[in-house]
Formats: structure tokens, sequence, C-alpha cells
């Protein structure tokens, strides 16, 4: 694994950090987060020569210039990716340094978006309890899709490699995060139209959502510490898979801080609108650019990373449109965008 | 009126959402034959038509909508008229057709390609140095090529089930020593004489236990040599996986297959894609048309 996306993980870890919680780093956590961010860019450098290293380091200079909770958890899963496949040393694919940049942006319209509804009043134990029921779906289908079963697995065909230690803990913390997200939801669902949610029920459920966080975040290093024992290339082919399960233990962990935390300053909508829009058109022009680079390296625009890019531009398309679920659609444009980063 | 309707942002964000999961290589619904290509054709449609109902509502919308109509006619128009498909190429063979599949991998059948195309050589990377009309032609993992109209590219290196060379270890009273048999060729050494006979790049018994390869690929490779010295001839069996497992009788030395290298084709994508330059410039409008909303709001 790359020292320096190693060391660009741990500052984008604490930029998110910083990002998120503005009370506990001042008023100036912005600047710290974009200072963070900037020297995980830095650290970068050594890796930007392939493609994958090129799209985390593009991914933490747009954070650094946007900085968003969100965006730095982006960059930490794309540092994943750049340090396990650092070996392969695909070429540097323009289609993923414009889409990097785009996440970052959208990232950041996503994370405004959210401030700004906290701002208005949303119950913030409804970020708690999507990050939860996220964090559910992603185990599940991650490393095979059989942590259900306690077991977890990366790569095809010979690469095939079974991770008994981390399919325990993982599947412990995806019942954990079921049984979170279930419990939240129904200490804001339950209760008749007057009366006061339960306080035991919502402080079950953060707690079961804090223990998911640290079962997820220990799953993936004894991934990690595992694979690179000796299992390089499998950590490689599943590194899309292992950055996943990294940017979900943050998300919990992020969503916690906001639950836990006091409210900070929102800069409203409309920028979070600007930024949207940025990202769309930087999607779609990586889009355009994964369609050429597959005519010059693979004789047809009908690539996969051209398909991944389109939908992701299609999703932008979407999210610009003035209609209802704005966090939603703007959600599932960065989802789309962060696949397409990580696959 | 209901073209109209299409162009609210309702309908148009669900179309884009909907188009996005069905083109998305997760889901590949174009891949999923006649009827997934249709439902992707129609979102499309329904994608396009709302651009283009609200088309007059600000030079970005003109712009996004007549990038998204481009679009939609280029990759109609490759639909229809496009062509792709595989074309295998043994070392030294060449071809004039290609193996064209249509939706969902399906097999259309063979496609004259206009021009002959030959193989030179093919590395392990799979990178193809070919022969066109006179010309060299090299097709790399990274960098296709183009012939006639067609774009060749993401060239795999195939078995074609036969060796181009073995690489055997033959033990005597004399000591051990390596010697590499190419098909065809009688290779001396000392005064034993060595030829394949027969090569099996997969070796398994049959019922009868009669024995042949499972596949083209080197997984079990083994021999059947002609070993002779003086007036003497010798049929030696010999098994990558266990060496030294038959003595000859008569015949002092043991022999041990020790390596195989085995004769590679190359496979080759083949694609014509003639309204490429027209689904680019679609895009291309398409990205002004989002971008100039941040200058006119």
């Amino acid at each position: 694994v790359s020292p320096g996306a190693a060391l660009a993980a741990l500052l984008a870890a604490l930029a998110a950090c910083a990002a998120t919680a503005e009370s506990a780093w001042g008023r100036r956590a912005p600047v710290q987060a974009r200072v963070l961010a900037a020297l995980a860019a830095l650290a970068l450098l050594p890796v930007a020569l392939h493609a994958e290293g090129a799209a985390a380091l593009a991914l933490a200079t747009g954070t650094a210039i946007l900085p968003s909770p969100l965006g730095c958890l982006a960059t930490v899963a794309a540092c994943v990716v750049a340090g396990l496949r650092e070996a392969q040393g695909a070429p540097v694919s323009a289609g993923a340094v414009l889409a990097a940049l785009a996440a970052a942006s959208a990232a950041s319209a996503v994370s405004r978006s959210v401030a700004a509804r906290v701002a208005a009043g949303l119950d913030v134990s409804w970020i708690a309890t999507a990050a939860g029921a996220l964090a559910s779906a992603a185990l599940a289908g991650l490393g095979g899709g059989q942590v259900a079963r306690w077991r977890f697995a990366l790569g095809g065909g010979e690469l095939h490699a079974h991770f008994p230690g981390p399919g325990l803990l993982l599947g412990l913390g995806l019942l954990a995060a079921t049984g979170g997200a279930l419990v939240l939801a129904a200490h804001r669902l339950g209760p008749p139209p007057g009366a006061a949610p339960s306080a035991l029920a919502r402080l079950a459920g953060q707690r079961l959502l804090l223990l998911a966080a640290g079962l997820l975040a220990l799953g993936s290093g004894f991934v990690l510490a595992q694979g690179m024992d000796g299992r390089a290339a499998t950590l490689a082919a599943g590194a899309g898979e292992v950055a996943g399960l990294v940017f979900v233990a943050g998300l919990l962990i992020v969503a916690l801080m906001v639950h836990l935390g006091p409210r900070g300053a929102t800069q409203g909508e409309g920028l979070a609108a600007r930024e949207t829009r940025v990202a769309a058109g930087l999607a779609v022009l990586a889009a355009a650019a994964c369609g050429a680079e597959g005519v010059l390296r693979s004789a047809s625009y009908a690539t996969p990373a051209a398909l991944a890019a389109s939908a992701a531009a299609l999703g932008g398309l979407a999210a610009l449109e003035a209609t209802r679920l704005t966090l939603a659609r703007r959600a599932l444009f960065f989802g789309a965008l962060l696949w397409f980063l990580l696959a | 009126v209901a073209v109209k309707a299409l162009g609210a942002p309702g309908p148009v964000a669900v179309a884009a959402v909907l188009l996005g999961a069905a083109v998305h290589p997760a889901l590949r619904l174009a891949e999923r034959g006649e009827a997934g290509a249709a439902a992707v054709a129609g979102l499309a449609a329904l994608l396009v038509l709302g651009l283009v109902a609200r088309a007059r509502n600000g030079r970005g919308k003109l712009l996004v909508a007549t990038g998204a109509l481009g679009v939609a006619i280029g990759l109609g128009y490759d639909g229809l008229r496009g062509r792709s498909g595989g074309l295998t190429l043994p070392p030294g063979g060449g071809a004039q057709r290609f193996e064209e599949s249509g939706p969902g991998g399906r097999s259309l059948g063979l496609r004259p390609l206009g021009f002959e195309i030959a193989l030179d050589d093919v590395a392990a990377d799979g990178t193809a140095r070919l022969e066109t009309r006179g010309t060299a032609l090299v097709v790399s993992p990274s960098r296709a090529a183009s012939v006639g109209g067609y774009r060749l590219g993401s060239p795999e290196p195939v078995a074609t089930g036969d060796a181009r060379a073995l690489r055997l270890r033959i033990e005597g009273t004399s000591g051990a020593r390596e010697v590499r048999v190419t098909p065809g060729e009688e290779v001396r050494s000392e005064d034993l004489s060595v030829e394949i006979e027969r090569y099996f790049p997969d070796f398994a018994l049959d019922a009868a236990n009669e024995p042949l390869s499972r596949s083209a690929e080197p997984r079990n490779p083994a021999a059947l040599l002609r070993v002779q010295r003086g007036a003497s001839l010798f049929r030696v069996f010999v098994l990558k996986a266990m060496p030294r497992i038959h003595r000859q009788e008569g015949l002092p030395e043991t022999f041990a297959l020790v390596a195989v290298e085995p004769e590679q084709g190359v496979r080759l994508g083949v694609f014509y894609e003639p309204a490429t330059p027209v689904v680019g410039l679609g895009v291309l409008l398409v990205a002004a048309g989002v971008l100039l909303g941040l200058v006119r709001g």
C-alpha cells in the first residue's frame, strides 16, 4: 500500500471531522478542513501518475476548494482505492479526474442541502436513520453479499478469498446498523400526534449506530490488515468494496457527529444549487471524456466506464430540475459519481 | 399538451433517473435482449422529448435539448447501422470476416470486413502486431486502431491448443540436461533424437481410456514424444503435473515436461460506429448548456 495514499487517507479523515464538527474545531473549522484536504492532495502527488491516484488527487483538490464532510469521506475512500491499486498502474483517465471534481462539488451541495434542512428544523435523527439504512444496504451487498451469513469475501476467480474474522465483525455491524436505523425510525414515527418521542428509543438507536460505526471501522481495518498479509492482489481486485466499507463507516460516524453535536451555521440552498450545476456540467464532460477514451483505447465509446459516467451525468441532469425530492436527487447523483470512482 | 407535460421538471427528472439506472453497468438493461434495448430507447425518447419541449425557455435549455437530440440520433444511428463483434486470429493467420454480435451478445454470424487482416505476433499482455493492406498495425490494451472504417481494440491473447515449444528435462547416467523442442522438428541431445508426436494442453482420459484435451488452455499439459537412439524407437509420455511417471523399458533416461510455451492467437473487438462524432458533439453541447445556466442563473 502506498504510504502517500495512506497518509492522504488519514488527513482526509481528519478533514472530514473538521468539516463536520465545527463546534469542536472552532469557527475556523472550514479553513482547517480545507488545509487538511490540501495536505492530503500533496501527499497524493507520488501516486498521481496512475488512474486511481489522479482521481483521488482531483477529489482531494476539489474538497480543498469546497470542503464538506461527504467530500472528505469520498476522498478517504478514493485514497483507499488509490493505495490498493497502485501496483496495477492503469493510465490516467481524464474522465475519472473530471468525475472526481464533479464528486467534490456534488458532495458539497449535498452537505450544504442537509445543513440547510437541519437549520430549517429537520430532525437530525432522520440523518442518522438514513446513514444507518444506507450502511445496512451497503453491508448486505458488499463482500460477496454474504455478510448476513457472517462471511466476507473479495475478488473473483483465482483471486477469490474469504476473510472470516472481518466477516463476523461486519455481520454484527449489519445487525447493529439495521437495528439502530429501525429503532431511530420507530422513535420518530411511533408516537401518536402530539405525544413526545421516546428518549429511551432515541438513546438505544444512537448507541446501536455508534456500535455499528465501531464494528465497521474495525472490520474494514481487519480486512486491510489480513489482505496485506499476502493477499495484495485480492485486495486490489476488491479495492472498491473495501473503500465502500470505509466510506460507509465514515458516513455513520459523521451522521452521529451531526446527530449528537450542536448545529453549525449554514450558507443556504442557493450555493448548493450552483454547486450541483457545476457538478452536473463536470459529470457530462466526464462522460464525454470517458467516451473519447473508450474510442481511443478500447475501440468503442460504449465501455463500462463511459456507461457509468453517463449514468452519473443523467443523475446530474435529474438533480438540476426544480421539483420535489431535491436532496434525494442530489444524494443519488453523488452516489452515482462515487460508484463510478470506486468501482 | 402531452409533449409539453413531458417538459415539466418532474417528468424530466424521473426520465433522467430511470434512464441513468437503465444504462448503468450494474443493471445493463440494454444488454438484456431486445426488450431491454427497447426500454432504454423508450426512456431516452421520453427524456429527449421533454428536453426539446422546453427548449424555448432559454439558451442553456436550447443547448441541452439540441445536444441530447444529437446524442439520441447518433446512438440510434449506431444502434441501427453500426456493427460490433469479435475477431480471432491465429498466429500467422488472416481473416476477412468477423463474428458480429447483437443485443445481449447474441451471435449474428460472420460479416465481411472489406479487407484482409493477419496476425504477425502477439505479446503476453495481448498487444498484437497486425498487417493489413500492406501496412503494419499495432493494437494494445491501451490503444485501439482504425482500419477501413472499423475500430479494432481490446486485444486478448487466446490459446490455440498447440504449443510453440516444450522444455524437457532429460535425466540419464551422465547427468541431467534440458532441451527445447518445437513441434515438427527433431532435436538431438547427445545420442538421442527427440520429436513431439502429440501435444495435449489439458490432458485427460475419456471413458475408453483414450487420451484427449479438455480445452485449448495449457491447464494440464502433456505430450507424447518420439525418442530415437540409433535404430531403437521409443514412445515416451510426459505429463507436467507428474514428472517421471513413466519409465520406458530399454531407455535408461527419464523425461519430464518442465515448461510449455503455448502458441497464442489474439481475439480483437471490432466496432463500426459511424455516428461517434455526432454523439461526442451532442454530449459537449449538453455540458455547455448545463454550465451556461451558471452564467444565466
